[in-house]
């Protein structure tokens, strides 16, 4: 499955060519823009997409530092995904691992620098898929009464604002796995719901639709918890 | 417009706003709507706060794995532990490394000369205990230089080869420098602060000593012993 995405272009529901139409509309200059930090992209984000092109013509060539300076430039956004499909730092380490063995080993395969980000989210994405189909069993055990108590007290310790950002984590992670995606890639991440859309090989509504909804239920458990 | 309506206008209102006569038209539910008003806030706060979640580095264990992975097979053989090298082994390495170690240990023996003319005395007249110190100094000032530059030739043909080590190599190669580099720089303060301190200058000396030993040591692991020829089978 993976693998299949990873050699198709990519998917887009209008095809490749009004993809490329809506992020030149996007960016004004027909490339994709890499949020960083969950930011909205500006035009110093622009300059460095300039260097991506180079840098992925590099990786391809086997240049040890462009590899070096491409994991450099994604590890964070990538590994911050990950964790938060799997919430262990360890896992996440080892899934960020075979996510850029596939983007390296695959690279031959993308066709234009420009979809390299979404064929990056996607792998990264299709990896974590993966690993809670495998894992899902585990995901679904109860937490223990002592560990209750040890995170009440945690929690009586913290000021609100952790608190909000702790519960909100945890709202994340109840969410199903593709709302989770978008909110994750358009919230946390700061995507747009144009580029979310075929990274995801869904159309822009349902990438929207999918966001409202995600926002509804976290609101709805934050409100419980007396957050909001 | 409804409150259904409205939740779902609001999630696109606060990503890009709305324009137009659905802009509008939200505007005006929401000054009539006490509820719609609050999810339009809570929804803010909420991707707000997603921003502001903790962000999370991996571990540098991680790039080096990664690195380990796309390394060849046939680039993994080297092992951390060197092969014991005959005393002409080094005859063997590539020329450019060939010269450094030659150029490094001629140096070596020269600051070594300079330390042994320093311990059996350099004339025949008795110096005066002033002139002892100055002649002392002055050696140890020579030897220093002759470690610094053996230094810098081995240094530059181990950082030459640095792309060729594999991970764990590089891993210990980095951090047994920082160790050796740390203990340097310590002799050094001292020597600054004391320059006239004989046991200080001994002991960077010392610390000099095992540094131009360890890249010695790093460019055998970097050049392995070439592989022996297959004996031809006797029929």
């Amino acid at each position: 499955m993976i693998c299949a995405a990873m050699s198709e272009p990519a998917p887009s529901l209008n095809g490749g060519s009004a993809f490329r139409f809506v992020t030149m509309c996007l960016t004004g200059k027909g490339r994709l823009m890499v949020p960083k930090n969950g930011k909205q992209p500006n035009e110093d984000d622009f300059q460095d997409d300039i260097q991506l092109e180079d840098l992925i013509n590099r990786c391809r060539a086997k240049d040890v530092g462009a590899v070096e300076a491409l994991y450099e430039r994604f590890n964070r956004p990538l590994f911050n995904l990950i964790y938060r499909y799997t919430t262990n730092r360890e896992v996440s380490e080892d899934l960020l691992q075979d996510v850029f063995v596939k983007i390296f080993s695959n690279l031959h395969t993308l066709r234009s620098s420009e979809t390299f980000v979404s064929w990056m989210y996607r792998i990264a994405v299709n990896t974590c898929f993966g690993y809670l189909r495998t894992k899902r069993s585990q995901f679904q055990r109860a937490v223990p009464l002592d560990n209750m108590k040890d995170r009440i007290g945690q929690i009586d310790r913290q000021s609100s604002d952790r608190l909000m950002r702790r519960s909100l984590d945890e709202a994340i992670q109840s969410l199903p796995s593709k709302m989770k995606t978008i909110f994750l890639l358009h919230d946390v991440q700061g995507f747009k719901h144009e580029e979310i859309a075929p990274m995801l090989g869904c159309s822009v509504g349902t990438s929207k639709s999918q966001l409202f909804k995600a926002r509804l239920k976290i609101r709805e458990r934050l409100e419980k918890g007396k957050l909001l | 417009m409804r409150c259904a309506k409205a939740k779902r206008l609001i999630s696109e209102y606060i990503d890009n706003g709305l324009t137009g006569r659905k802009g509008a038209s939200l505007e005006r539910h929401l000054r009539l709507c006490p509820d719609c008003r609050k999810v339009l806030e809570d929804f803010q706060k909420i991707a707000d706060d997603a921003k502001k979640l903790e962000s999370l580095t991996p571990s540098r264990e991680t790039w080096l794995k990664i690195r380990q992975r796309l390394t060849p097979e046939e680039q993994k053989v080297l092992t951390l532990i060197p092969q014991k090298r005959a005393w002409f082994g080094w005859l063997f390495f590539p020329p450019r490394l060939k010269y450094a170690l030659s150029a490094a240990l001629v140096l070596v023996v020269v600051a070594a000369v300079a330390l042994i003319g320093l311990r059996f005395g350099g004339g025949v007249a008795v110096p005066s205990k002033k002139d002892s110190m100055n002649y002392t100094l002055a050696k140890l000032d020579e030897a220093e230089m002759h470690y610094k530059k053996a230094i810098k030739a081995l240094w530059e043909a181990v950082s030459a080869q640095e792309g060729n080590m594999t991970i764990q190599v590089a891993e210990v190669f980095r951090k047994n420098l920082e160790i050796i580099n740390s203990s340097i720089n310590a002799c050094r303060q001292t020597v600054l602060l004391e320059p006239k301190n004989i046991d200080a200058r001994n002991f960077l000396l010392a610390a000099y000593r095992d540094k131009v030993e360890f890249l010695q040591e790093m460019m055998e692991i970097g050049n392995p012993s070439p592989p022996k020829k297959e004996s031809k089978k006797v029929m």
